[in-house]
């Protein structure tokens, strides 16, 4: 064992170190917020032999399959907090073994930098399965090292340590994947920079490139990178996450390469004070900056993400105000602003208090280049189920399952679907399967009991409110919004959601005849109209010079009228000069549709870096 | 040394109370009369099970603490196996021995469980019947989550129906970078894995057809030889293991909005043949007409006709109104000549979609699914097995197609059994089920697949398709088949030297292909 871990003068220390990892328990309770890191790397599990077979076919295999049961424990905040505390403290001990075998004296500092590191890229950025590899890979370093270092001066011991550890670079290539490119590359620095011996140091080199070639003839992986860096990082990131993942994957065995230097200039006469203090100072710094970062990813959360794990629990209230925060106007946060104001009830009234532009795409999130990506399908399998849409939901719920594997929430949603679409009988495989989710035991259970009693599941809110909006009409083809959401009135004239989002559909689109086509339904769904449909309204007549057919009554108030009134007298004073007229109307009309109507654009949202007019004047049309 | 006496004794205590309050496999003759059949899941009662399979553990769905099932037959003694939370697993040596010594005869299954209040009851007996005749020893399906468009994992497995052995045959990520690969529809020549085919779609490596002959593993490229630049899809290899029969098909998925949400539109397809030896392609007009979708191909026992299902071109807008006709075309091997085709069910007469044909070994029967429309019976809700004797030329449905998808037949080496995949159990996933098929052309209730544990598809959400019955185990290993199939510079190129239809194929639909799902 490291010598950490073994020193009998440093047992004393074992209270300390328990009210240390006390202390990172609250810490990692307070900042890592795990069920939202349940939402972002909610994988696949289940109980059993079967599930754990389809991971032994492949190399990094065994390693995947304890990541996703290790990401179960984030359903149970408590317990997931309890293990990320164990590996903050296991990375630290590890980090810190491994550094003072190369450098001398003390490696707290780096080792707590490696360890917070480590939790805040996976906080957000990266699932566990990129990161245990690593971790395997560096106990496994950790393990060799000391070992070799305890073997000293005996041949025999060291040799057949040597056989042994490079006879098992084979299992732990197929068990870590990836991961034995840390093993065999630290042993290799071991080798060559702290013990300086040459022939063992290649040897490892030698054992690193040659195991996973050697390996694919046994696991057969068609990419040459892949067998070299299974289930290291591999995927785009945006530049300073991707500085941030380097960093993390690098640290270590940078250290390590880079220890001669360190020793030299430490235990220098001359540099060797300052150096200490400086470097004191720069590990302060990172550490602060880190725990800067998440405080503020504690309290400061402005990502669509987080927004999109408020939905996901129905949080919309919350939601909204995060989205606000936010000011972005990507389809993924402009489909979560619609969705939260829609089951708010307050849609035709605010959606363009919220940053939006002229495209309905995000309404649905119908762009086909999105289909591939797992957010999207299970985010259309939402909205798609709100408007009653029971097949489509099923549709993008399998879609869902091809791409993710059985996560709990998608099979919720087959059982859902199921059970509208009266089978009874799949319903329950679904829970079944459900139920051999750790912490999902009883939740399963609970509903089986439930459905065996009544299969339709009749006295369900939820599942009532979603039976009048299905579609009795066989609809096939066609996934444009438009047509979607007209087939959800077709089938259920009173569906208020399909009817709301096709309205925010027309006026994102201005389209302002397809607006008209709805307004005689107004009295069916409003006793007051809405101030966005007021607003088209005005805007409607404005071009077409009459209300549209079947208001009747409802009319724009007087209010609303001298408002549309006074924002056509300041629009007109600087025809074509788009850059005064916005600043001239963003205050007091940035979020009507007006506004939206002849910039393409509302005033929230970013700055736009050069402004154009999309209309001549309201209702002109894009 | 001294902690021996106290840990003698905790084993003592353990082991006394665990018999006097455990459940024991002994025959409890006390058991009152429950007066009606236990509930038992998979299904096991009824049937008509093969002597070389596998035990067929299954779980007592009563509320019990204890169960003990008693498996008896005129020969030998009697299996008593006992089980806890009603899950019943048979050892598999002495069933095996009470198979064989019970042969043609029957298999009763008594079954009785202990309540709560520690009382037994006994239910009526199962009364099973054990064929004469084995079922072929693997059976080789494609497991996957339940695909509408995109894919991720899949693999095409076997299993050894003696045992409880699955091991892959070949998964995606043996031949596509993170797993973009598509594999399907395994063949083999005669239910022999010495010469099988499989089709692969992959990013990266094309759409070869994978041949594997006595051990030689070959990419075949078929879209080059000037037949159809559309790659192969469901392959048939012929009985002298010398040809494959194959259909290229434009097919792409799409849904309903109302009922069973997927189905599958194939906007074009031909048939062609696939000559191992001369590496070439060949065809006659009449099945591969641009005026009409051919496809599903199927070799005659003796080789000498062609089954293969045909449809006129009707545009997508009408895709109701799209039925495939049962036909047949005379062959003849050593010369390579085609005959007159010849209309075996028309969709007229039965107002029902064709698909899937599979002639008998003995050649009396042709095994084919009627499904309402289209060529994807496995999305049908309505698809059910049909029988046409070859000697009467009656058609009939089997009894035992249930109210959801039964497709993807195939029969075993003597005729006795077929393996189909059912959705019968809930109406989503579909598992393979075996059904005796005897001498009078009459199916036998069908079982499904027996697993180890008997709990496995009560929670399995991944679905079953191409069952295909063969005598041994695949000779390559996955490693092997990735490897070749990656070896692009080694790709057949055949030619075609046969003769297709004059014309213009269909227009396209608009709809969009299968494709693999991104992220991780």
């Amino acid at each position: 064992m490291p010598d950490i871990l073994l020193q009998p003068r440093q047992a004393r220390r074992i209270p300390v170190a328990g009210l240390c990892a006390a202390i990172a328990y609250g810490g990692i309770w307070f900042f890592m917020d795990v069920p939202f890191m349940a939402h972002c790397f909610g994988v696949s599990f289940q109980t059993g032999w079967p599930f754990f077979k389809r991971f032994t076919g492949y190399v990094g295999g065994p390693i995947e399959y304890l990541s996703c049961l290790l990401s179960q424990t984030y359903y149970l905040p408590w317990f997931g907090v309890l293990f990320l505390t164990a590996l903050f403290v296991a990375t630290y001990a590890m980090a810190s073994g491994i550094l003072r075998s190369f450098i001398h004296g003390k490696c707290r500092l780096p080792a707590l930098f490696f360890a917070l590191l480590l939790l805040v890229v996976m906080k957000r950025y990266l699932p566990l399965v990129n990161i245990l590899p690593m971790l395997g890979g560096m106990a496994m370093a950790w393990l060799y090292i000391a070992l070799r270092r305890r073997s000293l001066n005996r041949r025999w011991v060291e040799a057949t340590l040597l056989l042994c550890a490079v006879g098992l670079s084979a299992p732990i290539y197929y068990l870590f994947g990836g991961g034995l490119l840390y093993f065999a590359g630290l042993a290799a620095i071991f080798e060559l920079i702290a013990r300086r011996h040459a022939v063992t140091g290649f040897l490892w080199i030698i054992t690193g490139a040659v195991v996973p070639q050697a390996m694919s003839y046994l696991f057969f992986e068609p990419g040459w990178a892949a067998r070299y860096l299974r289930w290291l990082p591999d995927q785009e990131y945006v530049t300073g996450v991707a500085v941030v993942i380097g960093v993390l994957c690098t640290f270590v065995p940078a250290a390590a390469l880079l220890s001669p230097v360190i020793n030299r200039l430490r235990e220098s006469r001359q540099t060797g004070q300052s150096l200490r203090y400086t470097a004191r100072v720069a590990g302060g710094i990172a550490l602060a900056t880190l725990c800067g970062f998440m405080i503020l990813s504690r309290f400061g959360r402005k990502d669509w993400m987080y927004a999109d794990f408020l939905v996901a629990n129905n949080r919309w209230e919350e939601s909204l105000t995060c989205l606000q925060k936010m000011n972005d106007d990507s389809d993924m946060a402009r489909y979560l602003t619609f969705r939260s104001l829609a089951h708010r009830g307050r849609l035709p009234w605010e959606m363009f208090r919220f940053p939006q532009r002229r495209s309905s795409e995000a309404l649905l999130l119908s762009s086909p280049g999105w289909e591939i990506l797992p957010r999207v399908t299970n985010r259309r399998s939402d909205i798609l189920l709100d408007l009653g849409r029971v097949n489509d939901s099923e549709r993008w719920a399998h879609e869902s399952l091809a791409a993710q594997g059985e996560t709990p929430a998608i099979l919720e949603r087959l059982f859902v679907v199921n059970v509208l679409n009266g089978r009874p009988d799949a319903a329950c495989s679904f829970l079944r399967a459900l139920g051999k989710i750790p912490f999902k035991e009883e939740k399963a259970r609970k509903l089986l009991a439930r459905l065996e009693s009544d299969p339709s599941l009749s006295d369900d809110p939820v599942l009532q409110a979603i039976r009048p909006s299905m579609l009795r009409t066989d609809y096939v083809g066609g996934w444009d919004p438009e047509s979607v959401l007209r087939q959800c009135l077709e089938n259920n004239p009173a569906n208020r959601m399909a009817f709301e989002y096709l309205v925010a559909h027309y006026l994102l689109t201005s389209n302002m005849k397809g607006f008209g086509t709805l307004a005689a339904r107004f009295p069916d769904f409003y006793y007051v109209l809405p101030t966005h449909m007021e607003e088209a309204l005005l805007v409607y007549r404005q071009a077409n010079g009459a209300w549209p057919p079947g208001l009747e009554d409802f009319r724009p108030t007087p209010e609303m009228e001298r408002r549309f009134r006074a924002f056509l007298t300041r629009f007109m004073q600087h025809p074509g000069e788009p850059a005064t007229l916005w600043n001239l109307l963003i205050g007091d009309f940035g979020n009507t549709y007006w506004f939206f109507d002849v910039f393409g654009r509302t005033a929230a949202g970013a700055t736009p870096a050069n402004l154009t007019l999309t209309s001549k004047q309201p209702g002109g049309g894009p | 040394m001294m902690l021996r006496g106290p840990i003698a004794a905790t084993g003592m205590v353990v082991l006394l109370g665990l018999t006097l309050t455990g459940c024991r496999p002994e025959w409890p003759d006390s058991a009152t009369d429950a007066g009606r059949p236990p509930k038992l899941y998979p299904d096991y009662s009824g049937i008509v099970i093969p002597p070389n399979i596998a035990p067929l553990n299954f779980s007592v769905h009563e509320p019990a603490g204890c169960v003990v099932a008693r498996f008896s037959g005129q020969q030998g003694a009697p299996l008593v196996v006992s089980g806890r939370r009603g899950a019943i697993r048979i050892p598999p040596r002495p069933w095996r021995e009470l198979l064989e010594q019970n042969r043609g005869n029957k298999l009763l299954v008594d079954i009785a469980v202990r309540d709560a209040g520690r009382i037994w009851h006994r239910f009526q007996t199962v009364t099973n019947r054990i064929a004469a005749e084995p079922v072929d020893r693997y059976v080789v399906y494609r497991l996957l989550p339940p695909i509408d468009h995109l894919w991720r994992k899949m693999g095409i497995y076997q299993r050894d129906l003696e045992t409880f052995h699955e091991q892959a045959v070949l998964e995606n990520q043996s031949f596509s970078y993170d797993r973009n690969g598509c594999l399907n529809c395994h063949s083999f020549s005669a239910n022999r894995t010495g010469r099988m085919s499989l089709q692969i779609r992959s990013k990266s490596f094309g759409k070869p057809m994978v041949v594997i002959r006595d051990g030689t593993i070959t990419r075949v490229d078929t879209t080059t030889s000037g037949f159809s630049k559309m790659a192969a899809a469901y392959h048939a290899w012929h009985p002298d293991g010398q040809r494959i029969a194959f259909s290229v098909n434009k097919v792409s998925p799409f849904e309903h909005t109302v009922g069973e949400h997927r189905d599958v539109w194939d906007n074009d397809s031909d048939l062609a043949v696939y000559l191992l030896d001369k590496d070439e392609i060949t065809a006659t007009p009449a099945i591969a007409d641009p005026a009409r979708r051919e496809t599903w191909p199927s070799w005659s026992a003796d080789g000498k006709s062609l089954y293969f299902c045909s449809a006129a071109q009707i545009p997508f807008e009408r895709f109701y109104d799209v039925k495939y006709d049962l036909m047949r075309i005379p062959y003849d091997p050593s010369t390579g000549e085609w005959g007159r085709p010849e209309m075996l069910v028309s969709s007229t007469h039965s107002g029902l979609s064709a698909a899937q044909p599979r002639e008998s070994p003995d050649g009396r029967w042709v095994l084919f699914s009627l499904s309402p429309h289209g060529n994807f019976p496995i999305y049908q809700p309505g698809s059910d097995l049909y029988l046409l004797d070859r000697t009467t030329g009656t058609l009939r449905s089997l009894d035992i197609n249930s109210e959801w998808s039964d497709s993807w037949h195939c029969w075993s080496r003597n005729g006795r059994w077929i393996v189909f995949a059912s959705k019968r159990d809930g109406g989503v996933l579909a598992k393979p089920y075996f059904s005796y098929f005897d001498t009078h052309g009459v199916a036998h209730k069908p079982f499904v697949m027996p697993q180890e544990d008997p709990a496995f598809y009560e929670s399995l959400a991944l679905t079953y398709n191409v069952p295909e019955l063969v005598a041994e185990e695949v000779p390559v290993s996955p490693a092997r088949l990735g490897r070749a199939i990656c070896s692009t510079n080694t790709t057949l190129h055949p030619a075609f030297t046969g003769q297709k239809g004059e014309g213009k194929g269909a227009p396209e639909s608009g709809l969009e292909e299968w494709q693999p799902a991104g992220g991780r």
